[in-house]
């Protein structure tokens, strides 16, 4: 039994219900108390927005939909996961998912298929009392002073020898966010004298590339082939060296050995699909935007911009071809547009973009009919006032349009689409050049406070009292972002002891003095009121 | 398809398979072999399946391990391990059976450790030749681990009788040591051979050795990674 497992909260995901029951016996039997379970990812990731685990097993290999890698990458993204959280990756082949995963999000630890109640419940100890060697550095972290985090990292690397790598790592990643390049640089090469050490070499190669050195990070990468050849973020970065080197035929092959190894990543498609379409070879770039979209289903890698890369692919590839191989394209095409309409039908703008593309794609498969319905569809949906269209997209729209003019059926849809098209563009013009940018300032300032809110969600306090902060600076009367930057000093323990952060917090709630007895925010800013006067 | 990556995915979706089916067996034992605990006459019996059930296992992980090994799908990924908690979790999925089979089970580590090694991959080795020590000892067995000139030096002694002189002579060898009438194929010494040799570091190469006696006097088994 052990005694922190009654106290964690756990999530298992597998498809597999038997084997989800396994582990469930197993944990009750260690002594856990809260086990939620998952079949699939989308299921998963919601329970995670409503829920902050502690554990979470994940299968690797889910069958239909997203892997346990491509959910690791969307509960990062999103930061749906606390730090400290212990995401274990369960397999069931040992070395497959190593090999697959990406070096940016890597699991704590890895649990092949079968194991036995002894070797998970040793598994976790260990990896909770790390948890809580390293919990020091994730505290000064969250409280956003990484110069002490960085600092610990070295006294814990003297403490405890073991955890050198690990200790390392995390100061790694830290110098990088902060950008010093030369103590990065020193790090890096200090470790990889002795070993291969593989993140330290990957770090190197990201350094040289993001200060522009692209040919030595590119030559830095190839040499590590030797030593890691199935390692497909390696491909990935090698990949990317190419590219930008103006190699895309070298790029687009070594994409393609990456998605022979680990194929379901969304973006690793996306990517060779813009590679192969800028060698203009459509049959592969439409290949691989089909595959993102399939593979996309339920992950927030995929944009709507891989819909009108798709459309557009296909279209040139429809172009050579005839009879069965054409109809085969057309259905396919059908199943796609249907799921692209279901996904963007609450996102107007998205929908619009795309529908010029696929009314024009379905134009030149002669389906005038489609054609037809899909631009009064585009029409009505250019009418709806959450339609905002970026310049990016109406451009695209523009061009779209502009061949359809020889044909006279759609006449009365064009022209009133043009015409809309044409405020659209004057009133995104018109925004640009105002200086007063409040519209878009709002959008900016409504994202800052979701992500504060998420990041309260998550206790990770700190960070989001910065993303209040700069709400605040975007939209500075709004008082909901006013209230939330004052709870959140004023509720968490740590943050309300600093006398600076309780001043910050009382020149909040002064900033909301025009609040109203009548507002339903009333109460909540009489309580905060309360908080700061005690003192 | 080709005739050959149809195998390969009968191959390896038919393991996976295998293997979930043997995930949810052994899972059952657990839960079984608690039940019955004190009921002595059936632990026997149970730790027989237990072996066995893993036995199959490790034998489907090795071959298709060798097999992807062989064909370039997978590489040996050196990386840095803490290698105490690594003999940990070795030893931690062979304790129960040990236990049942009243083997004392001791590790010789410096807790500190750390060596660069596929983890994985050498974690299947040592799996193996654990199993196989704890059918053929007597009351014990030692894992000693230890640095010896640049090595990493990871021993397994036991208190049985020992290997056959034809296995000592040739370790790894599968052809050699194949023997039929026993059902001993040598398969966990070649896979053990096979993965040291891919590491290598410096001009040297990793490998394993056999002996009769050492500490226990029984079976002496070394994998040794530069």
């Amino acid at each position: 039994m052990y005694d922190f497992l009654s106290k964690s909260k756990i999530l298992v995901i597998d498809d597999f219900a038997g084997f989800r029951q396994t582990i469930k016996t197993m944990l009750s039997r260690l002594g856990a108390n809260h086990i939620d379970q998952s079949s699939n990812g989308s299921e998963a990731i919601k329970r995670c927005t409503e829920e902050n685990y502690n554990i979470i097993f994940c299968d690797y290999n889910l069958g239909e939909g997203q892997d346990g890698q491509q959910i690791l990458e969307e509960l990062h993204q999103r930061s749906l996961m606390r730090r400290g959280t212990l995401f274990i990756m369960v397999t069931a082949e040992t070395t497959k998912a190593q090999v697959m995963g990406a070096i940016e999000y890597r699991p704590d630890a890895y649990l092949t298929k079968p194991f036995t109640g002894d070797q998970l419940g040793q598994r976790l100890k260990r990896l909770t009392l790390k948890n809580t060697a390293l919990n020091p550095i994730y505290i000064a972290i969250s409280a956003n002073e990484i110069n002490r985090a960085i600092a610990i990292c070295d006294e814990v690397i003297v403490t405890s020898p073991k955890l050198k790598y690990s200790c390392l790592r995390i100061k790694s990643e830290l110098l990088e966010q902060q950008g010093r390049k030369d103590e990065l640089n020193d790090l890096y090469n200090d470790l990889i004298k002795d070993q291969p050490v593989l993140w330290a070499l990957m770090g190197l190669g990201r350094l040289y590339y993001n200060d522009g050195e692209v040919s030595r990070a590119l030559e830095h990468f190839l040499s590590m082939r030797e030593n890691f050849s199935t390692q497909v973020s390696l491909l990935d970065w090698i990949a990317r060296c190419q590219n930008q080197l103006g190699q895309a035929e070298k790029a687009q092959e070594t994409l393609q050995q990456a998605i022979n190894i680990s194929p379901k990543s969304v973006k690793r498609q996306a990517t060779l699909g813009e590679v192969a379409a800028s060698l203009e070879n459509h049959e592969l770039a439409q290949k691989s935007f089909a595959k993102t979209i399939a593979e996309g289903a339920y992950s927030c890698m995929l944009k709507p911009q891989h819909f009108e890369q798709f459309y557009d692919n296909t279209r040139e590839v429809a172009k050579n071809l005839g009879g069965r191989e054409k109809s085969r394209l057309m259905a396919e095409t059908e199943n796609v547009h249907k799921k692209m309409e279901r996904t963007y039908q609450k996102d107007p703008s998205a929908m619009a973009a795309n529908l010029s593309s696929a009314a024009m794609l379905y134009s030149s498969m002669g389906r005038s009919d489609k054609t037809s319905s899909l631009l009064s569809k585009l029409s009505t949906t250019l009418e709806n006032p959450d339609c905002e269209l970026n310049e990016k997209q109406a451009s695209s729209i523009d061009k779209h349009l502009q061949s359809f003019s020889d044909d006279s059926s759609n006449d009365k849809s064009l022209s009133k689409i043009a015409s809309r098209l044409s405020v659209i563009k004057e009133e995104i013009k018109a925004k640009e050049e105002s200086a007063d940018k409040t519209q878009d300032k709002s959008l900016i300032a409504r994202e800052l406070n979701a992500a504060g809110i998420q990041l309260t969600k998550n206790e990770r306090y700190l960070e989001a009292l910065g993303k209040f902060r700069e709400a605040i600076k975007t939209a500075p009367e709004n008082m909901n972002y006013l209230l939330n930057a004052a709870q959140v000093i004023l509720e968490n323990k740590e943050l309300k002891c600093s006398l600076d952060k309780k001043k910050e917090a009382r020149h909040y709630l002064v900033e909301v003095i025009k609040i109203e007895e009548t507002d339903v925010r009333w109460k909540r800013y009489q309580k905060l009121l309360s908080r700061v006067t005690n003192v | 398809m080709s005739k050959l990556s149809l195998f390969e995915t009968v191959l390896a979706s038919t393991v996976h398979d295998m293997k979930n089916s043997l995930s949810l067996l052994m899972g059952e034992l657990d839960t079984i072999s608690q039940k019955l605990e004190a009921e002595s006459e059936n632990l026997q019996t149970i730790s027989t399946i237990r072996y066995e059930s893993s036995r199959i296992n490790q034998s489907l992980i090795q071959l298709l391990t060798l097999y992807k090994l062989d064909n370039n799908q997978l590489s040996i990924q050196k990386l840095e391990v803490e290698v105490a908690d690594f003999i940990e979790d070795c030893v931690a999925a062979h304790s129960l059976l040990a236990a049942n089979k009243g083997i004392q089970l001791d590790i010789i580590c410096d807790d500190m450790m750390i060596w660069f090694f596929d983890p994985d991959m050498v974690g299947i080795a040592i799996n193996n030749i654990l199993g196989n020590s704890i059918r053929y000892t007597h009351s014990r067995i030692v894992i000693s681990i230890n640095l010896i000139e640049g090595h990493l030096v990871i021993q397994i002694d036991d208190d049985g009788s020992g290997y056959p002189e034809n296995m000592i002579q040739n370790p790894g060898d599968f052809i050699k040591n194949t023997n039929y009438s026993t059902g001993s194929t040598g398969l966990g010494l070649f896979f053990s051979a096979t993965v040291a040799q891919y590491h290598q570091r410096e001009g040297r190469q990793g490998r394993i050795n056999l002996k009769n006696g050492g500490d226990l006097n029984g079976g002496c088994f070394q994998i040794v990674l530069p």
